[in-house]
């Protein structure tokens, strides 16, 4: 059966043992302010701040480098066309484009800021199962709908999932083989639109199945968390990189 | 005078763009009542049972839980609680990532605190013989596992009425005999429906059946004095 894995969340740190609403509440103020830099010192404090949550946090090398790989996987196109894309000093030339000293620095501002903040996310959210999260989100007061929109898009992508897996392997039982061929892409076809209409009936019935239980909108968990003292910790922690981060950016830190 | 736990008067329904799945149903399900509920595939059971727990709204007809109609969304929250329905799939019940959180969802939207909720989870998984159970991950139990765990979430609501929805499906027969010797010690109303005659026999003691769109009291196989025939109530 096909599922979605959770490779983070089992770990001992100081933060998988912290509050999942503080967790939360740095996790948005870290990636906002890492996605609004623009100078390269602070993408680089971006990312360092990035690498010092991931170690804090003990993930698991393998796991982070395929989940960075991925990420880096569309940065790589940025890359084909970036350093061309800004007036200023040329470096070289590839035919009729010039690649700039600030196209090149613009690049590396977008990949350093990215692999940075999706390190703290990891670190910080990944780290917990999905309904602590949920129950995190609301701890904080995030709006109810939010954080229900948020642990149903969960729900209904695994259901998903299921569907498209027990689709593909019906077909393949009966000697499906994809080739390039009009009768592959129409069954693919078929496939996409039955996974579709599948999928919304088994969200309806799990939907139901949540009604016959007791459900209002309100999420409640078994867990009730206490604040403790490295909760206040981890949030001054992010407070001060956030800090460090902004000012930066502000007195534009030169690095070279 | 006592009510039904449940009823249904004059039910008639079709699906959207559908022919006649129900008309003119007639049913109640009285406290202590173990009614075994056949008919073929597609005579339109499940249906039934989805009208009663207000999933489905019927086309014309009432439903009634104890001495009220049930008309909005809130009174049906209200049936609920009373009522508990064990779906045809199991799969879709089940949505937390561990069984005890997924057995304590229900009594902690009930109201219960997080460690009333554990207990009554706990107390439940015990009785269906699932100790053992609480840290595993719900998605990756088997069929018939997860049929019981499904089973243990609708009992931890503590009801009134069971409302089964083909129970031992996918089940081995062991499991099933497991699942019939827990259902005939349980003091609750039951509404089963299944093709497994062996198993109502022993879990039920009135059936009705569903043809031509309606439902209908059989004399059957069971004895009439409303005690299931294999065990006591
Ligand atoms: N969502 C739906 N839309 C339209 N028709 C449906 C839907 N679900 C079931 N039906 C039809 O309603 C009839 C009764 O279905 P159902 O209540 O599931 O039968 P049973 O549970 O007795 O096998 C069937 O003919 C089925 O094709
Ligand atoms: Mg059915």
């Amino acid at each position: 059966m096909q599922h979605i894995s959770e490779p983070f969340v089992s770990g001992e740190s100081l933060i998988h043992a912290s509050h999942p609403g503080f967790r939360v509440v740095c996790a948005l103020l870290f990636s906002l302010v890492g996605a609004l830099v623009l100078t390269l010192s602070a993408a680089i404090a971006v990312f360092i701040a990035g690498l010092i949550f991931a170690i804090s946090a003990r993930l698991p090398m393998l796991s982070l480098l395929k989940r960075l790989f991925f990420v880096n996987g569309f940065i790589v196109f940025l890359w084909l066309f970036l350093p061309f894309s800004r007036p200023g000093d040329p470096v070289f030339s590839v035919g009729p484009f010039t690649a700039t000293t600030e196209g090149i620095i613009y690049a590396a501002v977008i990949t350093l800021k990215s692999n940075g903040v999706v390190l703290a996310v990891t670190s910080l959210l990944s780290t917990m199962p999905i309904q602590l999260m949920g129950a995190g989100m609301q701890s904080v007061r995030l709006p109810d709908k939010l954080c229900r929109l948020f642990l149903f898009t969960w729900r209904y992508v695994h259901v998903m999932g299921e569907e498209f897996g027990k689709m593909k392997r019906a077909a393949t039982m009966r000697g499906f083989v994809p080739r390039n061929s009009i009768m592959t892409y129409r069954t693919y076809a078929w496939l996409m639109g039955m996974l579709l209409v599948r999928s919304w009936d088994r969200a309806q019935v799990v939907w139901q199945a949540m009604l016959c239980r007791g459900f209002t909108g309100k999420f409640h968990t078994l867990n009730s968390f206490r604040v403790k003292g490295g909760d206040w910790l981890l949030l001054a922690v992010t407070t001060i990189f956030v800090g460090a981060i902004i000012a930066t950016e502000l007195f534009k830190v030169e690095v070279f | 005078m006592s009510f039904p736990i449940f009823s249904l008067r004059d039910i008639n329904f079709v699906y959207p763009g559908g022919n006649d799945v129900l008309k003119g149903v007639n049913f109640e399900l009285k406290a202590g009542e173990k009614v075994a509920l056949t008919g073929h595939n597609g005579s339109g059971k499940t249906t039934m049972l989805h009208i009663i727990m207000g999933l489905l709204k019927p086309t014309a007809g009432q439903v009634m839980f104890k001495d009220r109609e049930m008309k909005t969304e809130k009174d049906f929250r209200e049936l609920r609680k009373g009522v508990g329905l064990l779906f045809q799939q199991a799969d879709d019940q089940l949505f937390c990532p561990t069984v005890i959180e997924d057995v304590a969802f229900g009594p902690l939207n009930l109201g219960k605190s997080p460690d009333e909720a554990r207990e009554i989870a706990k107390y439940v998984l015990c009785l269906l013989g699932l100790s053992g159970y609480e840290e595993r991950v719900a998605y990756r139990l088997s069929g018939g596992e997860k049929k019981l765990v499904s089973l243990a979430t609708v009992l931890a609501m503590q009801p009134e009425a069971l409302v089964l929805d083909e129970p031992t499906n996918d089940l081995d027969p062991s499991m099933r005999d497991r699942l019939a010797d827990i259902l005939c010690e349980l003091d609750v109303a039951m509404l089963v429906v299944s093709h497994d005659l062996n198993f109502l026999k022993r879990v039920t003691a009135l059936e009705y059946s569903c043809h031509d769109q309606a439902i209908y009291k059989e004399a059957s196989i069971f004895r009439s004095d409303g005690t299931p025939s294999d065990c006591k109530l």
